[in-house]
């Protein structure tokens, strides 16, 4: 599994860290690299989980790739190899802490003070028991109106996050309900952040995923028939028709597409 | 090790929150002292709803106030998050 293929903010990291070093357990799914990017507060960060040491973090039981954040800088340490950034946004302290490589390093900590509001890109990374951001990027923020900004969309994020599926529990990072076989399921909100509210034709999309994902035609790339999908779901979704207006709305939205003759499998 | 966290509040919770360290972003009707007409404190709340300020900082001119109140009253009914 080639570790070079990512886009979005992971390509620039370059810190030698695999978070998809997973490919080595033979029994867990194939899994891609995380490009999800998540605004959190600091609150969230310290409380997120990890179910294997160096493993991937997870927050509201879902995983986390990369976080956003909005805070106040406290206190300012730099050295030759990393700039040391306390932080705080009312809801927890933690350490953020960026590799000082580039020439515009000093700009920036000409711009970032003790009391100045940034707004962070980075990912979360554990030592000593306790959760830091790694940062990617960090810059001050041009107006406060971007802390009402964040803090919303961490309301936003969150509740769909915890709602997402039918019964949704509450914001327990124990939710077995997300973190087993369903790590590749994952990636299909995770990565919009507008997710899925309890609207029923997301909740039926999800299930025919699930149906498919589930199908001994997933392992093989083919998928499923559309015959057994329409099987399953033409009594619940009323009618053949319904079922296929489904599958082409899923094709379109890319969460499904046709293999061979009639098959259609999920695209993650 | 848990380091204080200080809620963010409105005018309206402060006397629910006598003796804890909050947030207030104040609106300041006349000469401002601190340079921006928005300014958020940082500070404990005293028995006569005063706050004694630990410190602050300048939210500007442009700051909107009524989105940043119903944020704040939402974050209330999220504590695990916030």
């Amino acid at each position: 599994m080639s570790n070079y293929n990512r886009g979005g903010y992971s390509s620039s990291q370059g810190q030698g860290y695999v978070q998809d070093s997973f490919g080595n357990d033979g029994a867990a799914p194939k899994r891609t690299y995380n490009h999800s990017l998540r605004p959190v507060t600091i609150k969230q960060i310290l409380g997120a989980t990890q179910t294997q040491a160096d493993g991937d973090f997870k927050i509201d039981g879902q995983d986390v790739g990369q976080v956003t954040l909005v805070a106040a800088v406290r206190g300012v340490n730099p050295s030759a190899t990393q700039n040391n950034y306390m932080i705080e946004d009312g809801t927890g302290v933690t350490d953020a802490k960026k590799y000082s490589s580039d020439p515009d390093d000093t700009e920036e900590l000409g711009n970032i003070v003790s009391g100045t509001y940034v707004r962070i890109v980075g990912a979360v990374k554990n030592f000593n028991q306790k959760q830091y951001v790694q940062v990617h990027s960090i810059r001050p923020i041009a107006s406060m109106n971007e802390v009402t900004y964040h803090n919303l969309e961490v309301l936003y994020v969150h509740v769909n996050a915890t709602r997402n599926k039918k019964g949704g529990h509450g914001a327990s990072s124990s939710s077995s309900a997300y973190g087993q076989h369903h790590n590749s399921m994952q990636g299909m909100s995770s990565t919009d952040t507008h997710m899925r509210g309890g609207h029923d034709t997301d909740d039926v999309a999800q299930s025919i995923s699930d149906f498919i994902d589930n199908h001994p035609g997933k392992d093989s790339g083919v998928g499923a028939h559309r015959r057994e999908i329409i099987a399953a779901f033409g009594q619940r979704l009323g009618g053949d028709n319904k079922v296929n207006d489904m599958i082409a709305m899923m094709e379109e939205n890319g969460h499904l597409y046709a293999t061979e003759d009639e098959h259609f499998n999920t695209t993650h | 090790m848990s380091l204080p966290t200080t809620k963010r509040v409105n005018s309206a919770m402060l006397q629910n929150c006598v003796g804890e360290t909050v947030r207030l972003v104040g609106e300041f009707k006349s000469n401002s002292l601190y340079g921006t007409k928005f300014v958020e404190v940082i500070g404990s709340v005293n028995p006569d709803r005063s706050i004694t300020e630990w410190t602050s900082s300048n939210f500007g001119d442009d700051f909107n106030m009524e989105t940043y109140d119903a944020m704040v009253v939402k974050a209330q009914k999220f504590p695990s998050v916030f």
